[in-house]
């Protein structure tokens, strides 16, 4: 029986089989899944955002006459002027308020939690009585607190690059590499991650199953019936 | 081109191809390879572990629909694992996609979510709080003032589970499911440093490596993308709780494999080239 949720496993089967269809080469059907994708995703967000603003200052101002929430909506109102060139010095008294109160916000817990704390963390040795404690703790921590400086003085251009200097700046530039190697690593485990993720919806005979093969042969011969008929135009 | 040229240059879409296949077939045919219990996913079980019966626990679910593949396995099995405690849940976001997420995973842990006898009693959705961490400062300030409702419309002093809850002080715990801004960090600024409440995380392999300097002292556990995920359901067999990751982590170590065996196959060409030419 064809219900709203088998239609909807199938559109959502169809657009990703669109969106691998690129690692072939970029066709129409990629970019109509992209280009669906981005006017969902903004739609959901447009959406999102309205009902909040209807819901948390719209509904008091008409059902309790709650005048409090007039002054935010108008402040947000003034993000309108982005769009006059006439006017455009207006949007930036809410840009200014939002970068001034978030940086604010930010600035106060960042200098204990993101500076501080993390300088104490460097050179702090775990718990040995925590279940996960192994004995590489306190050799990672050395290894760690020398990798830190190390990078900090890789990034000291005030001064020429020589003798325990380089030395050190030599242990920073080993350091993020292997950061990088590691972040790396993660990223391939993350992009395999999200192909295991969209197989497992596609493989899974309760939601996609079989349709499955139907709906890749569809997707790809409109892409190549579309390749044709653009190359048949050119020549 | 000579067969060193190609070992380095394989075509892109042999590769895709074969990586497909390779990911593919442990899904259809799972292998059962054994997944080791990492120390970071184990800090995060015994943190969960601590909790005693009635302890009020905040879960902020702060990742898009792209990264489901990580994160949804992780939150379902925080949500088992704390309701197995007998602590009640108070779910939120500061991602505007996620309270339908926070919705489908309490229906796939406990059944139903909105008309669960036990909502608002034992687990509550607050769903989406707009404003980043301007709204996650507010949050921990006062609750009640900064969601008067509920995600379903309804107001939460109404509800028991929220009577005693007023402001982030009233949490045991706080498991941060986050990919991105807001995510961990915020909550680590404006609920974990001010308030002295431990966090837990569960994040995207992408943001692991970002999440461990801040192991164990402010983050007292993590969930490292899908990896992370598959422990901690090892972990949570004792609670009866039946995981699926099996299957995908057999998918993610052949991959892994794969990855190793073109960048392998790719330096072979190289240094024989190198070396061929030299001679």
């Amino acid at each position: 029986m064809i219900t709203p949720e088998v239609v909807g496993t199938l559109i959502a089967a169809a657009l990703t089989v669109m969106v691998y269809s690129f690692l072939y080469k970029e066709n129409k059907a990629y970019r109509l899944a992209e280009h669906v994708f981005i006017g969902v995703a903004i739609a959901h967000g447009v959406v999102n955002a309205s009902k909040y603003v209807w819901d948390k200052a719209l509904t008091p101002i008409i059902t309790k006459g709650d005048a409090f929430w007039l002054l935010p909506v108008l402040i947000g109102l003034l993000f309108c002027f982005f769009l006059s060139k006439k006017y455009f010095w207006i949007y930036r008294i809410p840009v200014s308020m939002v970068v001034g109160m978030g940086t604010g916000l930010a600035i106060s817990g960042l200098m204990r939690s993101q500076f501080t704390d993390q300088i104490v963390q460097t050179i702090a040795i775990p718990d040995p009585k925590a279940a996960w404690y192994s004995e590489s703790h306190p050799v990672n921590t050395v290894l760690i607190a020398i990798g830190v400086v190390g990078t900090l003085f890789f990034f000291i251009f005030t001064m020429e690059q020589k003798g325990p200097l380089l030395y050190a700046s030599h242990i920073g530039r080993w350091t993020m590499m292997v950061a990088f190697g590691a972040a790396f690593g993660f990223t391939v485990m993350a992009r395999i991650s999200l192909l295991i993720g969209r197989l497992q919806f596609l493989l899974n005979p309760k939601a996609v199953g079989w349709y499955l093969i139907p709906i890749a042969i569809l997707v790809v011969a409109v892409a190549a019936v579309l390749e044709r008929t653009k190359r048949v135009k050119k020549t | 081109m000579s067969f060193f040229d190609k070992l380095q240059n394989v075509d892109r879409r042999v590769i895709f191809l074969v990586t497909f296949l390779i990911v593919a077939l442990p899904l259809v045919r799972p292998i059962g390879l054994p997944i080791p219990i990492g120390p970071m996913t184990q800090a995060f079980y015994d943190t969960v572990e601590k909790l005693k019966p009635g302890d009020v626990v905040m879960i902020s679910f702060d990742y898009s629909a792209a990264v489901l593949a990580e994160q949804y396995p992780q939150s379902k099995s925080a949500i088992a694992h704390v309701l197995a405690k007998g602590a009640k849940i108070v779910a939120v976001c500061f991602w505007p996609d996620a309270p339908t997420f926070i919705d489908n995973a309490i229906t796939d842990v406990l059944g139903k979510a909105q008309d669960h006898p036990k909502y608002g009693v034992d687990f509550i959705n607050l769903g989406w709080v707009a404003g980043g961490e301007t709204a996650m400062a507010s949050f921990g300030k006062d609750i009640h003032a900064t969601c008067a409702k509920d995600h379903y419309g309804k107001p939460i002093g109404a509800l028991p589970l929220m009577k005693d809850v007023k402001s982030a002080k009233d949490f045991k715990l706080v498991i941060a499911l986050s990919t991105g801004t807001p995510g961990y960090r915020e909550l680590v600024r404006q609920i974990q440093a001010p308030y002295a409440i431990p966090l837990v995380v569960g994040v995207t392999a992408v943001t692991a490596p970002e999440v461990r300097p801040y192991f164990p002292q402010q983050i007292g556990g993590v969930l490292e993308g899908l990896a992370g995920a598959a422990e901690y359901e090892i972990l949570l067999k004792r609670y009866g709780y039946v995981g699926t990751l099996s299957a995908p982590m057999d998918a993610q170590s052949l991959g892994h494999l794969l990855v190793i065996f073109f960048v392998v196959l790719g330096n072979i060409g190289f240094v024989l080239k190198k070396y061929g030419k030299a001679k």
